[in-house]
């Protein structure tokens, strides 16, 4: 008599049964934290400043872009590289290096670099709307709250991939840039001829340029992503290649916008104030779609990060301080939590629905923000991959070192160049 | 009420008022309860660092920490590495709140005369520990009043945290830790999910495969393999063995099918079987949700025998709600419930108890199929059988409806 039961032994292994429904989500999680970082990277605020860009400048700010992608790659792979060393957020690791008050100064900085971008996501909705006739003071509400109700109430994760696959509609450039048959010569010539323009707006592109695509808030939401996937040292080396492969991919698409707008917009001296005008660059593709191709294209890209970035910002906030997370709790539980996420949301909206504000002149100014802000977050970064009581042996090597302090430095004196500027050209218009 | 943010900073001065440096930490005791100050470290300039012993400290004003008569600087050395300092092993860490059950930050820590010792009492995670060390506590309390709003106090007792973080050496982790690790492994899951992977793996090493096996049982089968694939793999093994199958083939069937072939294949063979087992049953069928672990015994056994078997069985059976009858070759004939069993006269039989029809479900069917079953009927688990009626396991009520409760309540 035995109290508990025995067991048919079992001829065979028959444990495959399960596994082949779990198989999509494997190929799913393969797309690693930097290449989706990089997919929310191309947002409205950068489609604006590349579509600015090729539109303004043609093919001369190819170079930069070959650049920054060196750059990207290098930031990137530091805050990897800390949250596979350290297993904590960004925003931790600067209040317990930095204390209170550094803390408070680099997470107010975090927080105006993103409501910056939070407008520039719903201006991207504005003007996706009014390209199908809806005026923005329909558009925007409806996004915001849309937006709200489903990262606080709804399922999060299937309407983000409805919004990813959205926002692939822009790869379309890639396509158009083809098509349009570029002097394809001039276009080699000009990725490796560094040219420059001494004045005013092409400071204000080159600065949008740089800060919509090594944006501060990637920094945090990255190295979170690399934490939360439970990336260590040991599995290190694959996160690593993710985070190359999301670098390069970003500036790929980013490459073909500027090619895309340059032959079609700069050709023919078009100046771009509107998403139609932006839409021109794909009509060799879409022909009489271009608008509505590009339309979509944008609402998705704008919506992607309109729920990502303010929900990921507040995180980090919140990480740093050590206020209560989490999307299901309530205002009572959690109300820095909410409070901030909501705030944010609800500022964002707002500015976008003052009377005539130009939606593309604020969707570049947000990412000048952005690009002033980054040389702040840059420098806590590389106090803190450089000390080696955090990062043992994994400090940054030394051409590390040069890549990021020499562009900390080229980007702060820049951003102080730009603000100069600013000044002047408001006191002597 | 005295912090270690209205400390740091003070000025040090010798016996005459002059000044001498700034206190920038304090330099705590290693035991558990209620550490004392040892000593101050001061600076002056960037260079210059000493480690002042607490016996040559006369006194604590608000301004300012006056030496004693003959103390000189010069003697002293620079602190220590090893040593334990408040404001940079403790402040701004992250600390486990064991009444709570939470990880929290500390903004501040509270200190306290005591003869003429200073020691630690508390942890501030408030507020107001924010405002002072951003120097605007008068200005956020003076607006508190205005607006008759009150702030939170949120200090917490030295004698309900935990630290988390090194700086302390391993013999008195496992001391210190001990509170912790005998919190209910559904507390200790939620921790889990607030740590770092190295704190995690810390505190791992700090609970045996029986405790580690009990808290991954209280999470998400996804979050639970997280954890897993972060130890290594003989470890992990052998936590598996320690899980309720169930929960273990849940956990494995998140992980590749060769990572969870290799663990498997590390498992002692009886434990591996199981749960190979109910891994080869799709998801969400009454196979793959039931428990291998259970009670049967054959329908002559007297209420007496029953009861004594009962009382003899190991701590591997997760719910003793049922008596179950089989024959030889393990067909189900029967139930009894515990119930019936205490109240029942001694010398009867389980068959002459059991009712007429048992309902059972087979390994094949849905969930759905076992959820009426236990509503229908208000069983609390319901008996599994495959080919020829041989009972496999039991599906508890709690297993059977986990998947369909909402995620914040899990």
């Amino acid at each position: 008599m035995s109290p508990t039961s025995d067991l048919p032994a079992l001829q065979e292994p028959l444990i495959s049964l399960r596994f082949n429904r779990k198989r999509w989500r494997l190929m799913l999680a393969t797309l690693g934290p930097g290449i989706i970082t990089a997919s929310a990277d191309n947002d409205a605020g950068g489609i604006a400043t590349y579509a600015t860009a090729g539109a303004t400048y043609g093919y001369d700010l190819l170079w930069a872009l070959l650049v920054i992608t060196v750059v990207l790659a290098v930031v990137q792979e530091m805050v990897a590289r800390m949250g596979a060393v350290t297993g904590r957020g960004l925003s931790a690791l600067i209040r317990e290096r930095f204390g209170v008050r550094w803390t408070t100064f680099a997470m107010g900085v975090l927080l105006l670099a993103n409501v910056a971008t939070c407008i520039a996501e719903f201006a991207g909705v504005a003007a996706a709307g009014e390209v199908f006739g809806i005026p923005r003071w329909l558009s925007v509400p409806l996004a915001a709250v849309g937006v709200w109700l489903l990262v606080v109430k709804g399922n999060y994760r299937v309407v983000e991939k409805v919004f990813l696959g959205l926002a692939l509609v822009l790869f379309t450039y890639v396509v158009s840039g083809i098509l349009v048959h570029p002097p394809w010569g001039q276009v080699l010539r000009a990725a490796v001829t560094p040219t420059i323009h001494w004045d005013h707006d092409f400071l204000l592109v080159l600065v949008a340029y740089i800060g919509t695509t090594i944006t501060p808030w990637m920094q945090f939401f990255l190295q979170s992503s690399v934490v939360d996937k439970g990336i260590t040292v040991k599995s290190y080396g694959y996160a690593k290649l993710d985070v190359f492969v999301g670098a390069f991919l970003t500036d790929f698409v980013a490459f073909f916008i500027v090619v895309a707008t340059a032959a079609t917009l700069h050709a023919r001296h078009i100046h771009i104030d509107s998403a139609a005008d932006a839409a021109l660059a794909l009509a060799p593709i879409a022909g009489p779609y271009a608008q509505s191709l590009f339309a979509v294209g944008l609402l998705g890209a704008s919506l992607l990060a309109a729920s990502v970035l303010p929900l990921s910002t507040t995180y980090a906030i919140c990480e740093a301080f050590g206020w209560e997370t989490g999307v299901n709790k309530g205002f009572d539980e959690a109300p820095a939590f909410l409070g901030i996420y909501t705030a944010m949301i609800v500022l964002g909206a707002s500015v976008v629905l003052i009377p005539g504000l130009p939606l593309f002149a604020v969707l570049l100014a947000s990412q000048d923000i952005n690009g002033v802000l980054l040389p702040v977050i840059l420098v806590f970064m590389l106090l803190l991959v450089n000390d080696r009581r955090i990062m043992g042996v994994h400090v940054n090597g030394r051409g590390f070192n040069l890549v990021a302090w020499g562009t900390t430095i080229v980007l702060s004196v820049l951003s102080v160049l730009l603000l100069v500027g600013s000044i002047w050209e408001l006191l002597a218009p | 009420m005295l912090f270690f943010s209205q400390l740091q900073g003070l000025p040090v001065v010798d016996s005459a008022g002059r000044r001498l440096a700034r206190l920038r930490d304090l330099s705590l005791s290693k035991e558990r309860a209620l550490p004392h100050v040892q000593g101050l470290v001061a600076r002056s300039g960037f260079r210059h660092r000493w480690m002042i012993p607490w016996e040559l400290v006369e006194r604590l004003d608000h301004d300012r920490v006056t030496l004693r008569a003959g103390a000189s600087l010069a003697e002293l050395p620079p602190p220590d590495e090893r040593e334990r300092l408040l404001g940079q092993d403790l402040l701004d860490c992250q600390v486990v709140d064991v009444n709570g059950a939470k990880v929290v930050r500390v903004n501040d820590v509270q200190l306290a005369s005591h003869g003429t010792q200073v020691i630690v009492i508390g942890v501030d995670i408030g507020p107001w520990g924010l405002a002072r060390r951003l120097g605007i506590a008068e200005f956020v309390a003076a607006l508190s009043n205005l607006f008759q709003f009150r702030m939170p106090e949120g200090i917490v007792p030295w004698d309900v945290i935990e630290p988390l973080d090194r700086g302390q050496s391993e013999v008195q982790l496992k001391v210190a830790r001990d509170r912790l690790t005998r919190l209910h492994p559904a507390d200790l899951a939620d921790i889990f999910q607030d740590l770092g992977y190295e704190q995690r793996t810390q505190l791992l090493a700090e609970l045996d495969d029986a405790q580690v096996a009990d808290v991954l049982e209280e999470m998400d089968p996804d979050e639970a393999a997280d954890i897993l694939v972060e130890m290594p793999e003989e470890r992990a093994a052998d936590v598996l063995e320690e899980m309720e199958p169930d929960e273990a083939a849940d956990v494995l069937g998140e992980l590749s099918e060769t990572r969870a072939e290799q663990l498997i294949g590390l498992m002692e063979a009886d434990e591996a079987e199981e749960v190979r087992e109910l891994l080869s049953h799709p998801e969400d069928s009454a196979g793959s949700l039931m428990t291998p672990h259970y009670v049967a015994l054959p329908a002559r056994t007297t209420v007496t025998e029953a009861i004594a078997a009962c009382q003899a069985l190991d701590q591997e059976v997760e719910s003793l709600t049922y008596v179950y009858l089989v024959d030889e070759e393990g067909k189900l004939e029967g139930v009894v419930s515990l119930r019936e069993l205490m109240v029942a006269e001694a010398d009867l039989t389980l068959g002459e108890m059991s009712p007429s029809v048992t309902h059972h479900v087979a390994v094949t069917d849905d969930q759905e199929e076992v959820l009426r079953l236990l509503i229908r009927y208000g069983f609390q688990s319901v008996p599994v059988v495959s080919e020829g009626d041989r009972l496999v396991g039991v599906v508890t009520w709690l297993d059977a409806v986990y998947p369909l409760v909402p995620e914040h309540l899990r």
